[in-house]
């Protein structure tokens, strides 16, 4: 385990690219424990990560924001978002935070989301006199919807390595991630009133209108999604492939956008993508094999109800250790670790599956902004070309937002299960 | 030298697969007097039923208690096991499980590097539908009703009618409830663990397969051992045979008036449903005995125990 | 070969290679969406279901996954830490990220190594539906892991040919 530990950390601090950290180290145990029979286990459980049916919505989310984009989905959910928070004080900044909530129904990639709002936004807010690494840690920590509004790549990976359904998480996420957005949104006209932020001038009736009939396709992408699975139409996985066409069909018809060069374009970056998380699912589940075989969860859930038999004080522990590990692991990375843990703390104290889920995604979500390893902060401080320190301390308060939800999350079922539970009753 | 031997299996900690590993833990533990103690791994902490077949194949786990569909493509023999109509009774599996003509079929697994030490069950299968209840043949034509990946099983569906949909197990229960499908093919123990009595609310109790599982260890850890250890494995397995089988049967009969208790609506089929639902299975299962020898005399075997008299 | 020269020789038979690997990327990626448009549109319109579907989208992903693994290290979109390096001298760097490049080759001799034992020992299971060894879907491991020593033994010459390539750098996050 030492072994393991100080391979890991050692590459992963030099540079190298996660998923070979990840095979490089449970190399290393395996030759430095004598068990060289077990390194056939290397590629067998990597292919057994990747082997399965549900992570294909992955491809398929990604593919369909990707033909949204060429149809200039960001702008048209900026012009829209704009019309009707736009008239508050701090307008532009809640249209960042509102935007990001609607883009959160197209998009699977709180990276991607990041990336492509903050390159058409912070340079707007600057103009409008907002400091830059205040609008860069906005969107960046907006960026944390994404995983909780479906469709979610994080919602499909839990539900896949646990087993849960995943069209109950898709549901089960939704109001959470509404709570951030008017969380994020409070922070924001408290904020704008404390350093003068301007409100944008109030948008006409006509001009509203124009700009919800330009994005309502993309608004109805969501809805088709929740509808279809509640109406026995399709699956969670399924629906994916659903939502390509029927963004194919808006780009090429209603946007009048789409040509084959496009089409080549989206369906290239979506392929590399879609490697780069099925590489990353496969090397960590080698990972877990380690865990399992060193029976890390047992002892961990072992060591945690030692400590303690109260509920609460065990889901306190919970998220501080998942948040801990944000600091230095990616999402897919840390979900595929603890799962197994998980499943065993959640059984242990009845908590109800999806419920568990979504509190485990919004916690790592978070770690998708916290230092040191937020991957939303360094690409959104690499796209509008800030610094990552700077960014991260205007994203502290946002982060104690986040954590408040979190708590309600952890400490109350119905913010996760009212809406399953009213859908799918 | 006294020996641990890590045994992993993809199921939860109620299911009849994990009380056969319990019971095979207890009983060679209590023979080989602690010289083979035993490790068990459940609910896919080492891997899921592929790796590990595989695992034990590699000698990376050293034994598994795994459902023995999972090998019907290194070894097409073991199709006999889940033949539909075959296997009476739970009494009558426990007595084939220890026969000639099911131990040939398991030796077969020795060219891979396996030995199969035991053949158990994991409960008998039932039709669960959502909405209609299936009382006749007729009921069950064209129902989306989801079938495990397995050759043999999408034969037997679709000789019976129905709609055979594969889909991932943990998408089952939403599938269920929003009508993308109408039925599930199941055993018992799974209707209650996953919940689907909450939406699912008619059972027809047609019991068409079992779901065997077998006990399996690598070959060269198996002959790794002292003689005494081997025959303690092997004696542990054979003795929880009977116990095993017959503790499913009793579960099962406490599952059913549990599912009443919740509402649920049990059916038991009528003699000319068993009738009609037999005559169209048996193309299937004459087809697979005919490309079989050991599959064939599995079959023969079958029919003996279930007239009162053991071929051999 | 630099940068600023018109790609040579042996520029353009890489150039071919990342041609036909971006292809059989795009053309997988359009069958999943096919494959799974047509099992909804089977199951609830005409009644039946593609039995087959489940597992031939599985192995094109993975399949697709392996052969694009090297294209994405070149491209740098396997993610990285690359914070604590930012401190260090740009010589140190440079040293680090070769002896990190030796102990990568060195990991995926390994795993192409053992993969292929895998592939082969595994090659008596079959795929249900197709009927074909999965041999030649566990194949696709080493097959990737020897793409990717190509790519990372070599990054230093491939990588300033990307700029040649057409690959949509603002859909790619
Ligand atoms: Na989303
Ligand atoms: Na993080």
């Amino acid at each position: 385990m030492i072994w393991l530990g100080s391979v890991f950390v050692t590459t992963l601090l030099l540079g190298m690219p996660i998923v070979f950290v990840l095979v490089i180290s449970a190399l290393s145990y395996f030759l430095f424990t004598g068990q060289t029979q077990f390194l056939i286990t290397l590629p067998q459980r990597m292919f057994a990560g990747m082997d399965q049916f549900v992570l294909l919505a992955i491809p398929m989310f990604v593919l369909a924001g990707n033909l949204m984009e060429v149809g200039g989905l960001t702008n048209r959910l900026i012009v829209f978002a704009n019309s009707i928070v736009g008239r508050f004080r701090g307008g532009l900044s809640l249209t960042a935070v509102w935007g990001s909530f609607l883009f959160g129904g197209v998009s699977g990639s709180a990276a991607a989301q990041a990336a492509a709002l903050s390159s058409i936004m912070v340079p707007d807010m600057e103009k409008e006199g907002y400091d830059p690494d205040y609008s860069a840690a906005l969107i960046a920590t907006s960026s944390v919807m994404d995983a909780l509004v479906p469709p979610s790549i994080t919602m499909i990976i839990y539900g896949s390595l646990s087993s849960t359904s995943i069209s109950q998480l898709f549901i089960a996420g939704i109001v959470p991630g509404f709570l951030i957005a008017i969380g994020l949104s409070a922070y924001a006209v408290y904020v704008a009133h404390r350093r003068g932020y301007p409100k944008l001038a109030p948008v006409g009736l006509r001009e509203f209108a124009r700009s919800a009939w330009a994005s309502l396709p993309v608004l109805l992408l969501p809805v088709i999604i929740i509808f279809g699975i509640r109406g026995g139409i399709f699956t969670a996985t399924e629906a994916s492939g659903i939502a390509v066409v029927y963004a194919m069909l808006v780009a090429a018809f209603y946007y009048r956008v789409l040509s084959w060069s496009h089409m080549r374009r989206a369906l290239l970056a979506t392929a590399i993508m879609s490697t780069v998380i099925y590489l990353l699912i496969g090397m960590a589940n080698i990972a877990a094999l380690i865990f399992a075989m060193e029976q890390l969860p047992k002892h961990t859930v072992e060591l945690l109800t030692t400590l303690t038999d109260n509920k609460y004080v065990l889901l306190l522990l919970v998220n501080i250790i998942l948040l801990v590990l944000g600091m230095f692991l990616e999402a897919t990375g840390i979900l595929i670790l603890t799962v197994p843990a998980l499943m065993a703390i959640g059984n242990a104290i009845g908590m109800d599956p999806v419920q568990l889920g979504v509190m485990v995604v919004t916690n790592v979500v978070i770690g998708f902004v916290h230092p040191p390893v937020g991957l939303c902060l360094y690409v959104v401080a690499s796209v509008t070309k800030r610094k990552v320190e700077a960014v991260a301390w205007e994203a502290l308060p946002m982060i104690g937002v986040t954590l408040i939800v979190l708590a309600l999350v952890t400490l109350v079922p119905e913010v996760s299960l009212f809406l399953p539970r009213l859908l799918m009753p | 030298e006294d020996v641990t031997l890590r045994l992993g299996h993809a199921v939860f900690e109620k299911h009849p697969n994990h009380d056969t590993a319990v019971r095979f833990k207890e009983a060679v533990e209590r023979i080989s007097k602690g010289s083979v103690k035993v490790d068990i791994f459940p609910s896919r902490q080492l891997g899921d039923v592929k790796e590990l077949m595989e695992g034990v194949e590699f000698g990376t786990v050293d034994m598994t208690v795994n459902s023995s569909s999972a090998l019907a493509t290194v070894e097409p023999s073991i199709d006999a096991f889940q033949l539909p109509g075959v296997i009476g009774s739970y009494e009558e599996f426990a007595k084939l499980a220890v026969s000639p003509a099911a131990k040939a079929i398991m030796a077969t697994l020795d060219n891979q590097g396996i030995v199969a030490l035991g053949l158990y069950d994991g409960g008998q299968r039932h039709f669960l539908t959502v909405k209609k209840p299936v009382e006749k043949m007729a009921d069950l034509q064209g129902m989306k009703t989801r079938v495990a990946p397995v050759r043999l099983f999408l034969d037997v569906w679709s000789a019976v009618g129905v709609s055979p949909t594969p889909m991932a197990y943990g998408e089952v229960y939403p599938a269920l409830e929003t009508g993308t499908l109408d039925a599930v093919e199941i055993n018992l123990t799974s209707i209650e663990s996953e919940k689907y009595y909450e939406i699912a609310k008619n059972i027809t109790l047609t019991g068409h397969y079992f779901w065997p599982s077998f006990l399996l260890i690598n070959k060269a850890k198996l002959e790794g051992l002292t003689p005494e250890q081997q025959t303690a494995i092997r004696q542990a397995a054979d003795e929880i045979v009977e116990p095993q089988v017959m503790a499913v049967a009793a579960l099962d009969k406490q599952i059913i008036e549990d599912l009443k208790g919740r509402g649920v609506n049990v059916i038991e089929p009528d003699a000319q449903f068993k009738q009609d639902l037999s005559a169209a299975m048996k193309p299937v299962v004459d087809s697979y005995a005919s490309k079989n020898p050991l599959i064939a005399d599995f079959v023969k075997e079958a029919q003996a125990i279930h007239a009162g008299k053991p071929a051999n | 070969m630099n940068k600023s020269a018109e790609p040579n020789r042996a520029a353009r038979a890489y150039l071919g290679y990342v041609k036909v690997v971006e292809t059989l990327g795009i053309l997988t990626m359009a069958a999943l969406v096919s494959i799974i448009v047509a099992q909804v549109g089977c199951r609830y319109i005409l009644g039946f279901s593609l039995y087959w579907a489940d597992e031939v989208t599985k192995s094109l992903m993975i399949w697709t996954a392996f052969l694009m693994a090297g294209l994405a290290y070149t491209q740098g979109e396997l993610p990285a830490m690359r914070l604590l390096l930012e401190l260090f001298p740009a010589g140190l760097v440079r040293i680090i990220d070769i002896i990190m490049a030796v102990l990568i080759v060195l990991t995926l001799i390994a795993l192409a190594r053992y993969g292929f034992e895998f592939a082969w020992r595994t090659r008596h299971q079959s795929m249900i539906a197709l009927n074909i060894s999965l041999f030649w879907v566990h194949v696709s491991i080493p097959v990737g892991c020897v793409l990717l020593i190509f790519h990372v033994a070599l990054h230093k010459w491939l990588a300033p040919i990307q700029p040649y390539l057409e690959t949509p750098v603002e859909l790619v996050q």
